[in-house]
């Protein structure tokens, strides 16, 4: 098997690591690789992970299909386990994924969610339900309301509304929600301790209002870290800034982010190449499916890299990038 | 000489009606006892120093447990000092189901009584099996590591926790990969006696948590496993089963549920325990078939114990040196992490880490960890003072690893920075 056969995204898909399958999930769906409907498929129906819900989304790309979301939805096929909300986030993932094709067979479990404040909807799927059209029974289940001072007055009582990456997803429904008010609560979160939800507020404040631009270049600042900077950098469309973190960052995290928010322009060239040398194994997935996007993509150097990879999620991005251009490599 | 005297006693519950257990929600009253619970106590002796190390298949260690035992332990030995930790069973520590009748609150406290009594009969017969030991260490490779990294790290930067059916997923997140390394390593510190070819007892460090799930029954889970499958394997040992960095890393994502009715899933958790076990076991069995035993005269402890934090919470850090060797008793639920930043310069030949000693201090896990996010870390740390949510807060602050680390780093120094050279056998 060589480094990009597809049976690698195959393999990934069907194997015991649950974040390398959902990243061959998402791969497929955001290379449109058609080929692979059918393991998608056979991975929703299959797999006792919460996180297949990524195969999913890759089919409501590629192939939406109304009677597997049923089958989800009335069989989610992970395990009940209540306290870390795995199986109602599925069934979640499935009623949401039905509306969005007009079938509101799961309108019943989204409102009982919302009643009971159920931090399933109130957060990890907050932005997905208000992302529906407006036409779907469920896209007004949330308002301001449910989602900051309700959840406040619940945040005293349990301490899962306080997680930053709770308090992310917040953040992300609230640039969503048109409203003076959510703006105020996003400026709020632009102190959080936390350097994630920070970035979020930032990009949520910028998608509701582009004229706060500098007054979030200037908290980015004031914060100093590496992602605060490139949150900043990347809404203030700074090329120079994102390329100097891509290469100097001490966490490969955030210079892998830095490359995700390179504009996919011949200017971001050298930086992806250093990025496919990287020694972090995300930073060169990042570099990989940026330098696909790139109109004069380095192909040859990501052959290159094809040869000498040995880590599964670059294997896997380079398969998908190859597979979605039908080289000879795939 | 160094001498070493072992026993171990069962701790379980006599009775299990109308009882469950602390740490994880129940669905259902315990209904039994899959395999049993163990106190285990080492006494090692040496120039009339005296250490006993004991470690309970408890939940954890209380502040008072602690006090408790040690005052036992001066009424046998005195001047003994004393390392007690707990394994962090989560099918272990009897609690009243639902409104507690007081039938059910004597048979915890009944439960307790018989701890306390093993942990005196332990002792006793601990101390009249005393031989001369040699020493050796290993530290082991578990691959596949069975002890998984339990955080998933999302695009956006926030970790997600992925126990058990692992990570939440919304639309539009990639996954970055985990939020943190693996237990890669078995800690071993193995005793022999003198003259032997066989080990005689060890005590083991791996930095995962031992629970698969919320099963309804009193177990010892992948300790006892890992236990049972050491005397196995080497029928002359007497194993003790530590947990070291255990924070951010368990052993639930190595073994997806693969059903859902009850059976199954008790079946499951008793297959996961047992392939742990065997794993752990022959790990063991085949890293000490190199090792290098000497002999020892050194013998010393410190301990370091104050009140830490906004809310004073109890801190204990002990070090104790058994010639070149070093055994930390620390803090549970430390992150893994903080393993790597302890195992910097070290200045003896070993270290094994015995976490879940009576400092209660919740997960202590690193300044970014806060920031990420994930169950462990969701109440935010005990140090930030601009929190936008009306919430409690962790017990640990973004500085309280570095300064166990610290601490543990001193007693290191102090102790082998004048510790006497180690004799060959």
């Amino acid at each position: 098997m060589t480094t990009t056969d597809p049976l690698i995204l195959t393999r990934a898909l069907h194997g015991r690591d649950p974040l390398l399958a959902a990243e061959a999930s998402r791969l497929i769906g955001d290379w449109n690789l058609h080929a692979f409907v059918p393991d998608l498929a056979k991975n929703l129906r299959t797999s006792r992970f919460n996180s297949k819900v990524a195969s999913m989304y890759a089919l409501d790309k590629l192939a939406p299909s109304e009677a597997l979301l049923l089958e989800i939805y009335e069989n989610p096929n992970v395990p009940d386990d209540f306290y870390w909300m795995g199986f109602k986030s599925v069934k979640t993932a499935a009623a949401i994924g039905l509306m969005k094709i007009g079938n509101n067979e799961g309108e019943g479990w989204l409102s009982e969610l919302a009643k009971a404040s159920d931090p399933v909807i109130l957060r990890w799927f907050a932005p997905a339900l208000l992302r529906l059209p407006d036409s779907c029974p469920a896209s007004g289940l949330l308002t301001l309301d449910d989602l900051c001072s309700k959840a406040h007055r619940d945040a005293a009582a349990d301490p899962k509304y306080t997680d930053p990456g709770q308090l992310c997803l917040l953040c992300e429904a609230l640039g969503i929600i048109k409203d003076p008010q959510a703006s105020e609560h996003l400026e709020h979160y632009t102190k959080f301790h936390s350097r994630f939800v920070r970035g979020q507020a930032y990009r949520s404040l910028n998608q509701q209002n582009p004229g706060t631009t500098s007054m979030i270049c200037e908290i980015a600042n004031r914060e100093g870290t590496d992602f605060d900077l490139l949150v900043a950098a990347a809404i203030a469309g700074n090329g120079i800034e994102l390329k100097r973190i891509a290469k100097e960052a001490p966490l490969g995290f955030d210079r892998a982010s830095a490359i995700d928010a390179l504009p996919t322009t011949g200017d971001s060239r050298n930086t992806l190449l250093e990025g496919l040398r990287d020694k972090d194994p995300y930073v060169r997935q990042c570099a990989v499916e940026k330098m696909a996007r790139l109109e004069e993509g380095d192909w040859d150097a990501m052959k290159d890299l094809s040869q000498q990879e040995t880590q599964l999620r670059v294997m896997c991005a380079l398969t998908a990038v190859f597979c979605s251009r039908k080289e000879a490599l795939c | 000489m160094l001498t070493l005297g072992t026993d171990r006693r069962s701790i379980t519950p006599p009775s299990t009606e109308g009882l469950t257990m602390d740490g994880m929600p129940r669905r259902h009253p315990t209904l039994g006892v899959l395999d049993d619970l163990e106190i285990n106590v080492f006494v090692l002796q040496d120039s009339g120093k005296t250490v006993v190390i004991c470690m309970l298949d408890r939940l954890f260690v209380t502040h008072a447990e602690f006090a408790e035992y040690e005052n036992a332990l001066q009424g046998v030995i005195p001047g003994a000092e004393l390392i007690l930790c707990a394994t962090h069973s989560h099918s272990s520590t009897p609690i009243p189901i639902g409104p507690p009748s007081t039938d059910a609150i004597a048979r915890c406290a009944s439960a307790n009584k018989i701890i306390g009594e093993a942990f005196l009969s332990c002792l006793e017969a601990a101390l009249a099996t005393r031989v001369e030991v040699e020493v050796a260490s290993a530290r082991i490779p578990l691959l596949p590591a069975f002890g998984g990294n339990r955080r998933a790290k999302l695009g956006n930067g926030c970790c997600v926790s992925a126990f058990g059916a692992g990570p939440i997923l919304s639309p539009g997140l990639k996954l970055a990969g985990f939020g943190g390394p693996d237990a890669e390593a078995i800690d071993v510190l193995a005793f022999r006696k003198i003259g032997s070819n066989h080990p005689m007892a060890l005590i083991t460090g791996y930095s995962s948590h031992i629970h698969f799930y919320e099963i309804p029954y009193f177990t010892g889970e992948a300790a006892g496993a890992a236990r049972r499958a050491l005397r196995k394997v080497l029928p002359e040992v007497h194993p003790m089963y530590a947990v070291s960095f255990p924070g951010d890393v368990a052993q639930q994502l190595a073994q997806p549920i693969p059903h859902d009715d009850e059976p199954s899933r008790i079946r499951w958790q008793q297959e996961s325990a047992e392939a742990f076990g065997s794993s752990f076991a022959e790990a063991v069995r085949s890293g000490l078939e190199t090792a290098e035993y000497s002999s020892t005269q050194s013998l010393n402890f410190v301990r370091h114990q104050e009140a830490s934090g906004r809310n004073e919470e109890f801190l204990l850090v002990e070090t104790l040196q058994i010639g070149p060797h070093a055994v930390c008793s620390i803090s549970g639920e430390m992150f893994v992490d903080w393993e790597r930043a302890l195992r910097e310069d070290l200045p003896c030949t070993s270290l094994l880490a015995l976490g879940y000693n009576a400092s209660w201090l919740g997960y202590v896990a690193t300044p970014l960890a806060f920031e990420e996010g994930s169950y462990e870390v969701m109440r935010g740390p005990s140090d930030i003072l601009d929190y936008p949510l009306p919430t409690t807060r962790a017990k640990s602050s973004t500085q309280t690893g570095s300064q166990i680390i610290k601490i543990a780093k001193n007693q290191l120094s102090e102790l082998f920075t004048s510790s006497q050279p180690t004799k060959k056998p």
